[in-house]
Order: C-alpha cells, then sequence, then structure tokens
C-alpha cells in the first residue's frame, strides 16, 4: 500500500494524452537545460526553502530527472508537464515560466494540481509532487524540526516509552 | 539403489526450518533446497541509511512467479468500508476488487524475513470450525496435542510475551520477559480500554533480552524492512543457523524444485533448476515447505502417469480451501506529539473477538492492534505523501505539527475456505516453461460482514483514543492484498477429503510431508500463522522419525 504504486498506476493511464512540446528551444541541450531549470523551479514549488533546505539545494530535481530515466514514459511525462506550465505562463501572462513571480509559479502548479484527475496536468503535477517529497524528505538534511533526526538505526528508540521530546 | 539425501526440504521458511532444525539437532542428515536468495542482515537491511524508508530490498530470485485471476465485483454495499487516502482519494479506482499482492519473500528464512515477528497460538476454539459452527474443516488434532511443539517452536526463536495469557492455555511462562509498550501505544491501547474491550501485551518472537548469538531488539520499528540486528527471531537466524552449526544440515539457495518424482510406490527425488542447469535430487523423504501459494503449484506441476490430476490429489484438494489476509486499517492524527513512529511494530493485541462467535451474527473471529508500522506510517517520506496534504511552506509547517502524531490501527480477522478461492495452475508459464500459480480470491457475505465490524471497531477505537478525523483505510473488502495465506493442501483425517494425515504426512505418498501453512483447515481469527506452522512441521517431524 504506497502511494508511489496508486500514482504509477495513474500516470500509466494518462499517457494518452496530447503531448505538449517546449517552444521556442532549438536546440537538445538547451531544451534540456530549460527543462532542468524549469524542474528546480517546480520543485522549490513544491519545497521551498526556510530553517531545511529547498528541495533544489539537495538536488532534488536532478535526482527525479535520473529517477525518470529508469521508469517508462516518465521523461514524457515531465517534458509534457513542464510543457503545460510554459503554455500556461505564456497564455496567462505573457511571459514564460522562469520569468514569473514566485507566487505566480505556485498559482500555475495549483491549477495543474487542481485539473482534472486523469489529465496530464494533474498526473504530472502529482507524481512530481510526490516523488520530490519522497526524494526530499529521504535526505537527512530535510528533518530538521520534525522530532526525528536520524535513521531508525543502529540507536533504535531507547526512549520510545516516554512521551517524545 | 540407495538415495543422495535422507531428507530432502523444499523451501526454507517457517515450515521448512522448523523441520530442517528438528531433524539436524536430533542427529539426522537433512538438504534444505530454497529457490530464493540469501539475505545478508548486516548488509541487506539498510536502516542505517538516510534514505531507510523503503520497502524490504528486493534481490535476483526473491519473489515468486504468481498471477490472480480477476476478482469480484465492487458492489455498492461496500462503499463505506474500501480502501482510500484524504489526499489520494480511492485506492481502488476501478469497479472490481484489485490485486495488491501476495507479500512474501522467496529468500532462504522465507516471509520470516520481512515479518513482525508476531508469535500466536491458535484460539482452542478455533480448530473445530466444522463440528462446532459448520463451516471449513476440523483440525485432525486438539490443542494439548499441540501445545507441547508451541512451546518447543517458542523457545528456539525467543518468543517474548505476558506473563498472563488470558486467550491459551500455557505450560510454562513466555521464554522471555514483554516487551514495554512504547507512549504511542499506550494511548491507543487506553482507546480500547475505553470501548469496554481489553488488551494484552503480543507474543513477538523478538528478544528483549540478549541471547548468546543475539542481541536484544532497540525498538526501531523496522521490522518490515528487515532486521539488521538480528534479534528478530526470522527463521534464518535461528532455526536454519542452529541447524547448520549441527554439521548435519546443508542449505542451497538459488535451487528451485520444478517437479517431485516417483516410481509409483513412493516418491523418489526432485528434479531441480538452479544456475548449474536441471538435475534430479535423489531423496528418502521429501519435505515441501514452499508455502500455500507455491506448494499446491508445485504439487500440481508433478502430475505424472501415477498422479494425472497432480501429486497428492487423489482427493481434490489440492488447491482447493485458499483462505487469505482478511485486513482493515484505519488511521488518523491525535491531537498530541505522540512520537509514535518509535517503537515495536504490534506490541499489543486486543483478542476479544478473536473466539469464533465473539463477532456478532458473524461466525469467524478477529483481533485488533497497532498498525503505524504495518501502515508504513513511521517515517517523514509516508508524512510528506500520505498525511499531509498540499505542498510548498504550508506542508513544511504541516510537517513539523503533525511528525508523530499518527495512530493507526488494524483488525485480522478469520478468513473462511470457499469453493471460489483457490490456486490453479495458470496459462503464463515460468522461464522452465512451467505454469506459475494463479490466485482465485472471493469474499462472501460473512467475509464482508466481518469486515465491516473490524473496520467500524477500528474507526471506534481510534475516537475513543482521542483521534480527529480518520484519514486513510485500507481494507481487503476491494484489495487483496495477503501477508498470510493458507489451506491448499489441507490436514485431515480421511484420505478423501484432505492431502494429509494429521501429521502433514501425504496419505498416499508416505514419504512425503508437507510442512507449511498450507496444512491449515481453518485460519483462526487473526492470529499470526508462523509459530503454528513452525509448531506443526516440528510435530510432522517427530511422527515421521518415530513412524518412517
Ligand atoms: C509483511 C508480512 C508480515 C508478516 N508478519 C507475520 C508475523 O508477525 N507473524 C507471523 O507468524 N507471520 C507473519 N507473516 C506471515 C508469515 O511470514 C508466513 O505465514 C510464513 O512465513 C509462511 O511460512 P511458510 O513456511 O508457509 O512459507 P514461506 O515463508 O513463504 O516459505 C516458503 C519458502 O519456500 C521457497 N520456495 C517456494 N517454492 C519453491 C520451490 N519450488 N523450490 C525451492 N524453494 C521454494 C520460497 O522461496 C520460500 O522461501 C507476515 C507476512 C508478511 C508478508
Ligand atoms: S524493532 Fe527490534 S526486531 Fe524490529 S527491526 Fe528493529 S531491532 Fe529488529
Amino acid at each position: 500500500m504506497t502511494s508511489g504504486k496508486m500514482s504509477r498506476r495513474v500516470f500509466t493511464r494518462a499517457l494518452g494524452v496530447v503531448p505538449v512540446v517546449i517552444a521556442h528551444a532549438p536546440q537538445a541541450e538547451a531544451q534540456s537545460r530549460i527543462l532542468t531549470e524549469m524542474l528546480a523551479t517546480v520543485v522549490d514549488v513544491i519545497v521551498p526553502g526556510d530553517e531545511t533546505p529547498a528541495a533544489s539545494d539537495l538536488g532534488i530535481h536532478v535526482r527525479l530527472i535520473d529517477q525518470a530515466r529508469r521508469i517508462p514514459n516518465y521523461p514524457a511525462l515531465l517534458s509534457e508537464g513542464l510543457g503545460w506550465l510554459e503554455q500556461r505562463a505564456r497564455t496567462d501572462h505573457g511571459l514564460p515560466f522562469l520569468q514569473l513571480s514566485m507566487d505566480r509559479k505556485e498559482a500555475l502548479f495549483a491549477l495543474a494540481f487542481d485539473a482534472a484527475p486523469q489529465s496530464l496536468p494533474h498526473v504530472f503535477a502529482r507524481r512530481v509532487r510526490d516523488d520530490a517529497l519522497t526524494a526530499y524528505y529521504r535526505d537527512a538534511r530535510a528533518w530538521g524540526g520534525l522530532g526525528f533526526d536520524q535513521p531508525i538505526q543502529p540507536a533504535g528508540y531507547p526512549d520510545h516509552q516516554d512521551p517524545p521530546a | 539403489m540407495s538415495a543422495e539425501h535422507d531428507f530432502l526440504v523444499i523451501g526454507s521458511g517457517a515450515g521448512g526450518g522448523a523441520a530442517a532444525w528438528r531433524l539436524a539437532t536430533l542427529g539426522h542428515r537433512v538438504t534444505v533446497i530454497e529457490a530464493g536468495p540469501v539475505f545478508d542482515p548486516a548488509l541487506d537491511y539498510r536502516l542505517a541509511d538516510a534514505d531507510w524508508e523503503q520497502p524490504f530490498p528486493k534481490k535476483p530470485g526473491s519473489t515468486g512467479p504468481y498471477d490472480v485471476a480477476p476478482l469480484q465485483p465492487l458492489t455498492q454495499e461496500t462503499a463505506d468500508i474500501r480502501s482510500w487516502n484524504a489526499q489520494n482519494g480511492p485506492y481502488v479506482t476501478g469497479d472490481r476488487r484489485q490485486s495488491f499482492g501476495y507479500h512474501h519473500v522467496r529468500g532462504v528464512g522465507g516471509s520470516s524475513l520481512h515479518f513482525t515477528g508476531e508469535a500466536h497460538r491458535m484460539h482452542p476454539r478455533s480448530l473445530r470450525m466444522a463440528s462446532d459452527f459448520g463451516v471449513a474443516a476440523d483440525w485432525p488434532m486438539d490443542y494439548a496435542a499441540l501445545e507441547p511443539y508451541w512451546s518447543l517452536a517458542e523457545a528456539t526463536v525467543g518468543v517474548a510475551g505476558p506473563d498472563e495469557d488470558r486467550r491459551c492455555p500455557r505450560s510454562g511462562p513466555y521464554p522471555q520477559t514483554a516487551h514495554p509498550l512504547s507512549y504511542a501505544s499506550r494511548v491507543l491501547a487506553r482507546g480500547v480500554e475505553s470501548l469496554g474491550a481489553r488488551w494484552q501485551q503480543n507474543a513477538l518472537a523478538v528478544l528483549s533480552s540478549p541471547t548468546e548469538d543475539r542481541p536484544n531488539c532497540n525498538h526501531c520499528g523496522g521490522c518490515l524492512r528487515g532486521c539488521p540486528l538480528t534479534d528478530k527471531g526470522s527463521i534464518d537466524v535461528t532455526y536454519l543457523r542452529q541447524a547448520v552449526a549441527t554439521g548435519r544440515c546443508d542449505v542451497l539457495p538459488g535451487v528451485e524444485a520444478l517437479q517431485i518424482q516417483t516410481d509409483g510406490q513412493r516418491v523418489t527425488g526432485v528434479l531441480v533448476a538452479s544456475r548449474q542447469g536441471q538435475q534430479v535430487l535423489t531423496a528418502g523423504v521429501v519435505i515441501v515447505a514452499c508455502g500455500a501459494i507455491q506448494t499446491p503449484r508445485l504439487l500440481l506441476n508433478s502430475a505424472d502417469a501415477h498422479s494425472p490430476d497432480g501429486l497428492c490429489n487423489e482427493s481434490g484438494q489440492v488447491g482447493r480451501n485458499f483462505m487469505e489476509t482478511l485486513l482493515t486499517t484505519s488511521s488518523a492524527l491525535h491531537p498530541e506529539r505522540l512520537g509514535s513512529h518509535r517503537g515495536l511494530p504490534v506490541d499489543w493485541v486486543s483478542w476479544d473477538w478473536n473466539a469464533p462467535d465473539a463477532i456478532p451474527g458473524v461466525i469467524g473471529g478477529c483481533r485488533f492492534g497497532p498498525a503505524m508500522a504495518e501502515s508504513d506510517l513511521v517515517g517523514p517520506v509516508a508524512y510528506a505523501t500520505r498525511v499531509v496534504p498540499g505542498w510548498g511552506r504550508a506542508h513544511k509547517r504541516a510537517m513539523r505539527e503533525s511528525f508523530g502524531r499518527v495512530l493507526s490501527i488494524a483488525g485480522l480477522g478469520e478468513s473462511l475456505p470457499h469453493p471460489a478461492s483457490r490456486i490453479s495452475l495458470s496459462d503464463r508459464t515460468d522461464p522452465h516453461g512451467l505454469p506459475v500459480p494463479r490466485i482465485h480470491s472471493y469474499l462472501d457475505d460473512m467475509a464482508i460482514a466481518r469486515l465491516r465490524f473490524m473496520t467500524e471497531t477500528c474507526r471506534a477505537i481510534l475516537s475513543a483514543a482521542g483521534c480527529g478525523p480518520v484519514f486513510e483505510e485500507f481494507s481487503s473488502v476491494d484489495a487483496f492484498s495477503s501477508t498470510h495465506v493458507f489451506g491448499t493442501c489441507r490436514m485431515g483425517r480421511s484420505p478423501d477429503d484432505s492431502v494429509t494425515d494429521a501429521y502433514g504426512r501425504s496419505h498416499r505418498w508416505r514419504n512425503l510431508m508437507i510442512a507449511d501453512a498450507s496444512l491449515f483447515p481453518s485460519s483462526g481469527g487473526g492470529e499470526s500463522p508462523g509459530l503454528t506452522i513452525q509448531a506443526l512441521a516440528l510435530r510432522g517431524v517427530d511422527h515421521l522419525l518415530e513412524t518412517p
């Protein structure tokens, strides 16, 4: 019973959607750079920095790209989902996504997340949210303030009978 | 021609490991073949790494092949007790019950490698389901006949249990003192008390004090991911380690039994596959302990001119009477910080509804216990993706406010045989060209009524413990998700309606013994089966040696 499994199934079902290609990226390398930069921004919308680092400070976007390479159709979902954000940014605000204010980036991500359950933007936003949070909280630098500061071994929980400190 | 192997055990889980130990410690030479790999607790269970929050590790060959036949359509009557999560919506979105899998490990130690160590005896009355309630079949022995073997199994794996066990009579105390409850579990236990029910410390194959070769538990809660300390009494670090230490037991990982062979009078050997190719291992006695899915598959795949319907299948019962885990869990946030990620997975249990007639209007019992670990709600990743909604700054704040406040409770219930629940051979074949097992699972009205009672009780316990609204539930009502599987080579008194006698020996092939959960005539009211599988194997071996 893991949400990873659930989102994988939903994701696979959603692949019938029409791809949205990012415009104005003439070279493959440039396109890949823009996608990476956009993904870094999206993961920071999901996990911004405060007392603990932002997601991109921990390289979560790079980890997602690595992970995507090992999962069929995931790279396409990433580029199509980011393409959807880019297109909406240009349609709604007349600017590329990367040039929007943080508030507007957050609002666009929320729009994607709240889209119809099987739609491309929703499947993209849901999947990236879950995977970014998973990768982020698998990193010990994310744990500050949780009352949980080290892996469960080797110390275990000698205090498990007491109220938490 | 004498056989190469006096005793050949197929499968190294609870049944196979216990059988091999009994033989080796009583002075016999025994060979255990195991299809899966070896897991090294120190190297493979990486609970000291930052990314510890992972499922039990997978290795090449560490899961067995199977498929699941289409499951029954879902009806409107169960709409309010299905699996769901407040953020992710329903877990099952189609209109049929959906498979989430037969959870098992193929490896030296079998599924005990990722078990939580619960070590339960059966409720004495649950052994007489046919005589007293007209369902399933009676066990061909009574509680007293199994008692010495349960005690022996408890001593061998090192079970820690309560001073007083209200449910099952005992000939002596548990080998080890029960584990103390975690702080959060005590809060949950108060919920049970508020409903007028009782709880007791769970009997666990987890050391509360060190032994010569194993340390005590440090309550990390990671049992389902594999115990790196070896204080958990999995079969590899208990029975098999001791059996190998006698110098009379060889354990061969990566060796898969494909077919059992006979000469028409006796079982003669086993065709096996390994990296070296295929060969026949001849054996004086073959003990089959592949678990309740793979054992019937192996017997059905061993059909030959002497046994056209499958080996040991004179009664037609091989693969029939499949019983599965009936489970419900409910999870909610408690208003106070409890540190509920700490402690053993299931440190108490409420047996009040465990007797076969304890649930009003339903035959077959159930039990309840904490499930923070079994629901996998003990780490930051689970909180971030399943507990705390949204994203952004608010999500981070909510993470800090919520972590350690989840309480989760599980009910596990009786599963009764049904003609539509069985194991057959699939059209799909494995790399050796042999059909894989196909699981057919069906829930009848009684099972659904039991699941409804379990869900409603879980909700009531959480509410009585002071929790807010439930945010996640998981239920067998719409999800086939089985950790316990039983019944597919039922033991009994008569060759007409059972596969083996009361000692697990085939009625026809007297040098073939079955030693796993496929023997169970009924499942019990939510008891974990491992200890009983071990007890049956130990008793079976003693009988085999007394009556060759
Ligand atoms: C998550 C989880 C938690 C659990 N918690 C508990 C618990 O707390 N307490 C409890 O009592 N039970 C628990 N169980 C159930 C328990 O693990 C099983 O009931 C028990 O291990 C079954 O033992 P077995 O000997 O019947 O089969 P298995 O443990 O499945 O062992 C069978 C072995 O045979 C091998 N095998 C299969 N086919 C072949 C072949 N053809 N050739 C060679 N080898 C073969 C398999 O690889 C496997 O190692 C849990 C199970 C799970 C999944
Ligand atoms: S809780 Fe105890 S038995 Fe379970 S993994 Fe941790 S140390 Fe091992």
